[in-house]
């Protein structure tokens, strides 16, 4: 029974493999998704926001990040060392999930004019290497309900 | 079974062009990393359980292997004038931290956390927690900045700076890794990397716990009360 079980999980597993090979080659067309685009409040005049990045095709890059709220949105990622930095973009591999949390990467939006209460809402626009630019609509969270869900 | 299926299936699905001989051969890699994957989010949910899982008598922070004493520094705060550590803490209950005020990610939500967990406790118990920030960017941290930046969170959190070296053998002597400047972006900014935790000193000025980026509002609201009645947390 346990084996059987295990038998279907890891048939589940090789497919989904599979799948994630065949339908993302290297020349094959990124299919981009955003979803759980959220913020932190306003701090000073500094924000950061987090978002999970989903990617069924080709792999891409995000190379520019904007948004009419803020005068400047740039990339934090780790670097090797595990040091925060200011990336040039990031990568969205093909078949890939790249989930952007609090206490890892993030986009810090600088030069925040409005206050950004819980329960806003703002744009912010992803611009990708090969991907069309997608409008996404992010989600102001009171600070501290963000600090749960930063570790997995 | 993996063969017939990418013999079938392959053709079908790559529209955009003929699959790549790598395709073929990077099956075996991608299953083995999903089955890696699969043992990592097991490990990590036993790790977090085990800091989490916080039934009666459990901690939400880390209990730290040896006891630690407050660092023994002088360094100045955000009204100018000299905080000795250990003098001024004497007798109290103190959670200190490293940060920045230019951090948008890790400080804010550590601060955030933990001052709405003492505005739940309420003044009574709040009043008897010193909470202290230490800059790792004095040369951007100027006390009007610190100042401003903390009174966001708790006009009562104290925001300490010194000389890059007196910070750096303050990390030393809480036992946490020297914070690093990262490289500057073309208009002059940049990131620190900085120890995340929060140590909590209590009334002895000993530290026996740490508490990790992400801990909750709960996770101080239920154990905040038992460190500041003087249970030693093992």
């Amino acid at each position: 029974m346990a084996l059987g079980l295990l038998g279907v999980v890891g048939l589940v597993l090789a497919a989904a493999a599979l799948w994630t090979v065949v339908s993302n080659g290297p020349g094959a067309a990124p299919e981009i998704r955003v979803d759980r685009a959220r913020s932190g409040e306003r701090v000073g005049t500094t924000a950061a926001v987090y978002l999970d990045v989903s990617n069924e095709g080709g792999g891409d890059r995000i190379v520019r990040v904007t948004s009419p709220a803020a005068s400047r949105a740039l990339v934090h990622g780790t670097d090797d060392a595990g040091m925060m930095q200011t990336s040039e973009g990031l990568d969205v591999p093909g078949g890939s999930t790249v989930r952007l949390v609090p206490g890892g990467e993030h986009v810090m939006l600088e030069g925040v004019g409005s206050r950004l209460e819980p329960g806003d809402v703002f744009p912010v626009r992803i611009e990708f290497e090969r991907h069309a630019p997608l409008d996404v609509e992010v989600r102001v969270v009171a600070l501290e309900d963000l600090a749960g869900e930063g570790t997995p | 079974m993996l063969e017939s299926m990418s013999a079938t299936d392959a053709p079908e699905r790559s529209e955009s062009g003929p699959p790549s001989p790598e395709s073929e051969s990077s099956v075996v890699p991608v299953v083995v990393g999903l089955v890696v994957a699969g043992l990592v989010v097991v490990a990590l949910g036993m790790l977090v359980a085990g800091s989490r899982g916080a039934g009666p008598g459990e901690w939400a922070g880390t209990i730290l292997g040896s006891e630690q004493r407050i660092p023994d520094a002088v360094l100045t705060d955000t009204a100018g004038r000299p905080f000795d550590l250990r003098a001024e803490t004497a007798g109290q209950t103190t959670i200190m931290m490293f940060g920045f005020t230019n951090c948008a990610d890790v400080c804010p939500i550590n601060l955030a956390s933990l001052s709405a967990a003492l505005d739940e406790l309420g003044d009574s118990r709040a009043s008897g927690v010193r909470v202290i920030l230490v800059t790792v960017d004095p040369e951007r941290d100027t006390a009007e900045v610190m100042r401003r930046y903390l009174d966001r969170f708790d006009v009562d959190f104290v925001g300490l700076s010194g000389t890059p070296e007196q910070i750096a053998a303050v990390q030393e002597a809480a036992n946490v890794p020297e914070a690093q400047r990262g490289e500057s972006d073309p208009d002059g900014g940049y990131q620190v990397g900085h120890a995340s935790q929060l140590i909590v000193y209590q009334t002895d000025g000993l530290a026996r716990i740490a508490y990790p980026f992400g801990t909750r509002q709960a996770d101080w609201t239920r154990d905040l009360p038992r460190l500041l009645d003087g249970e030693i947390p093992a």
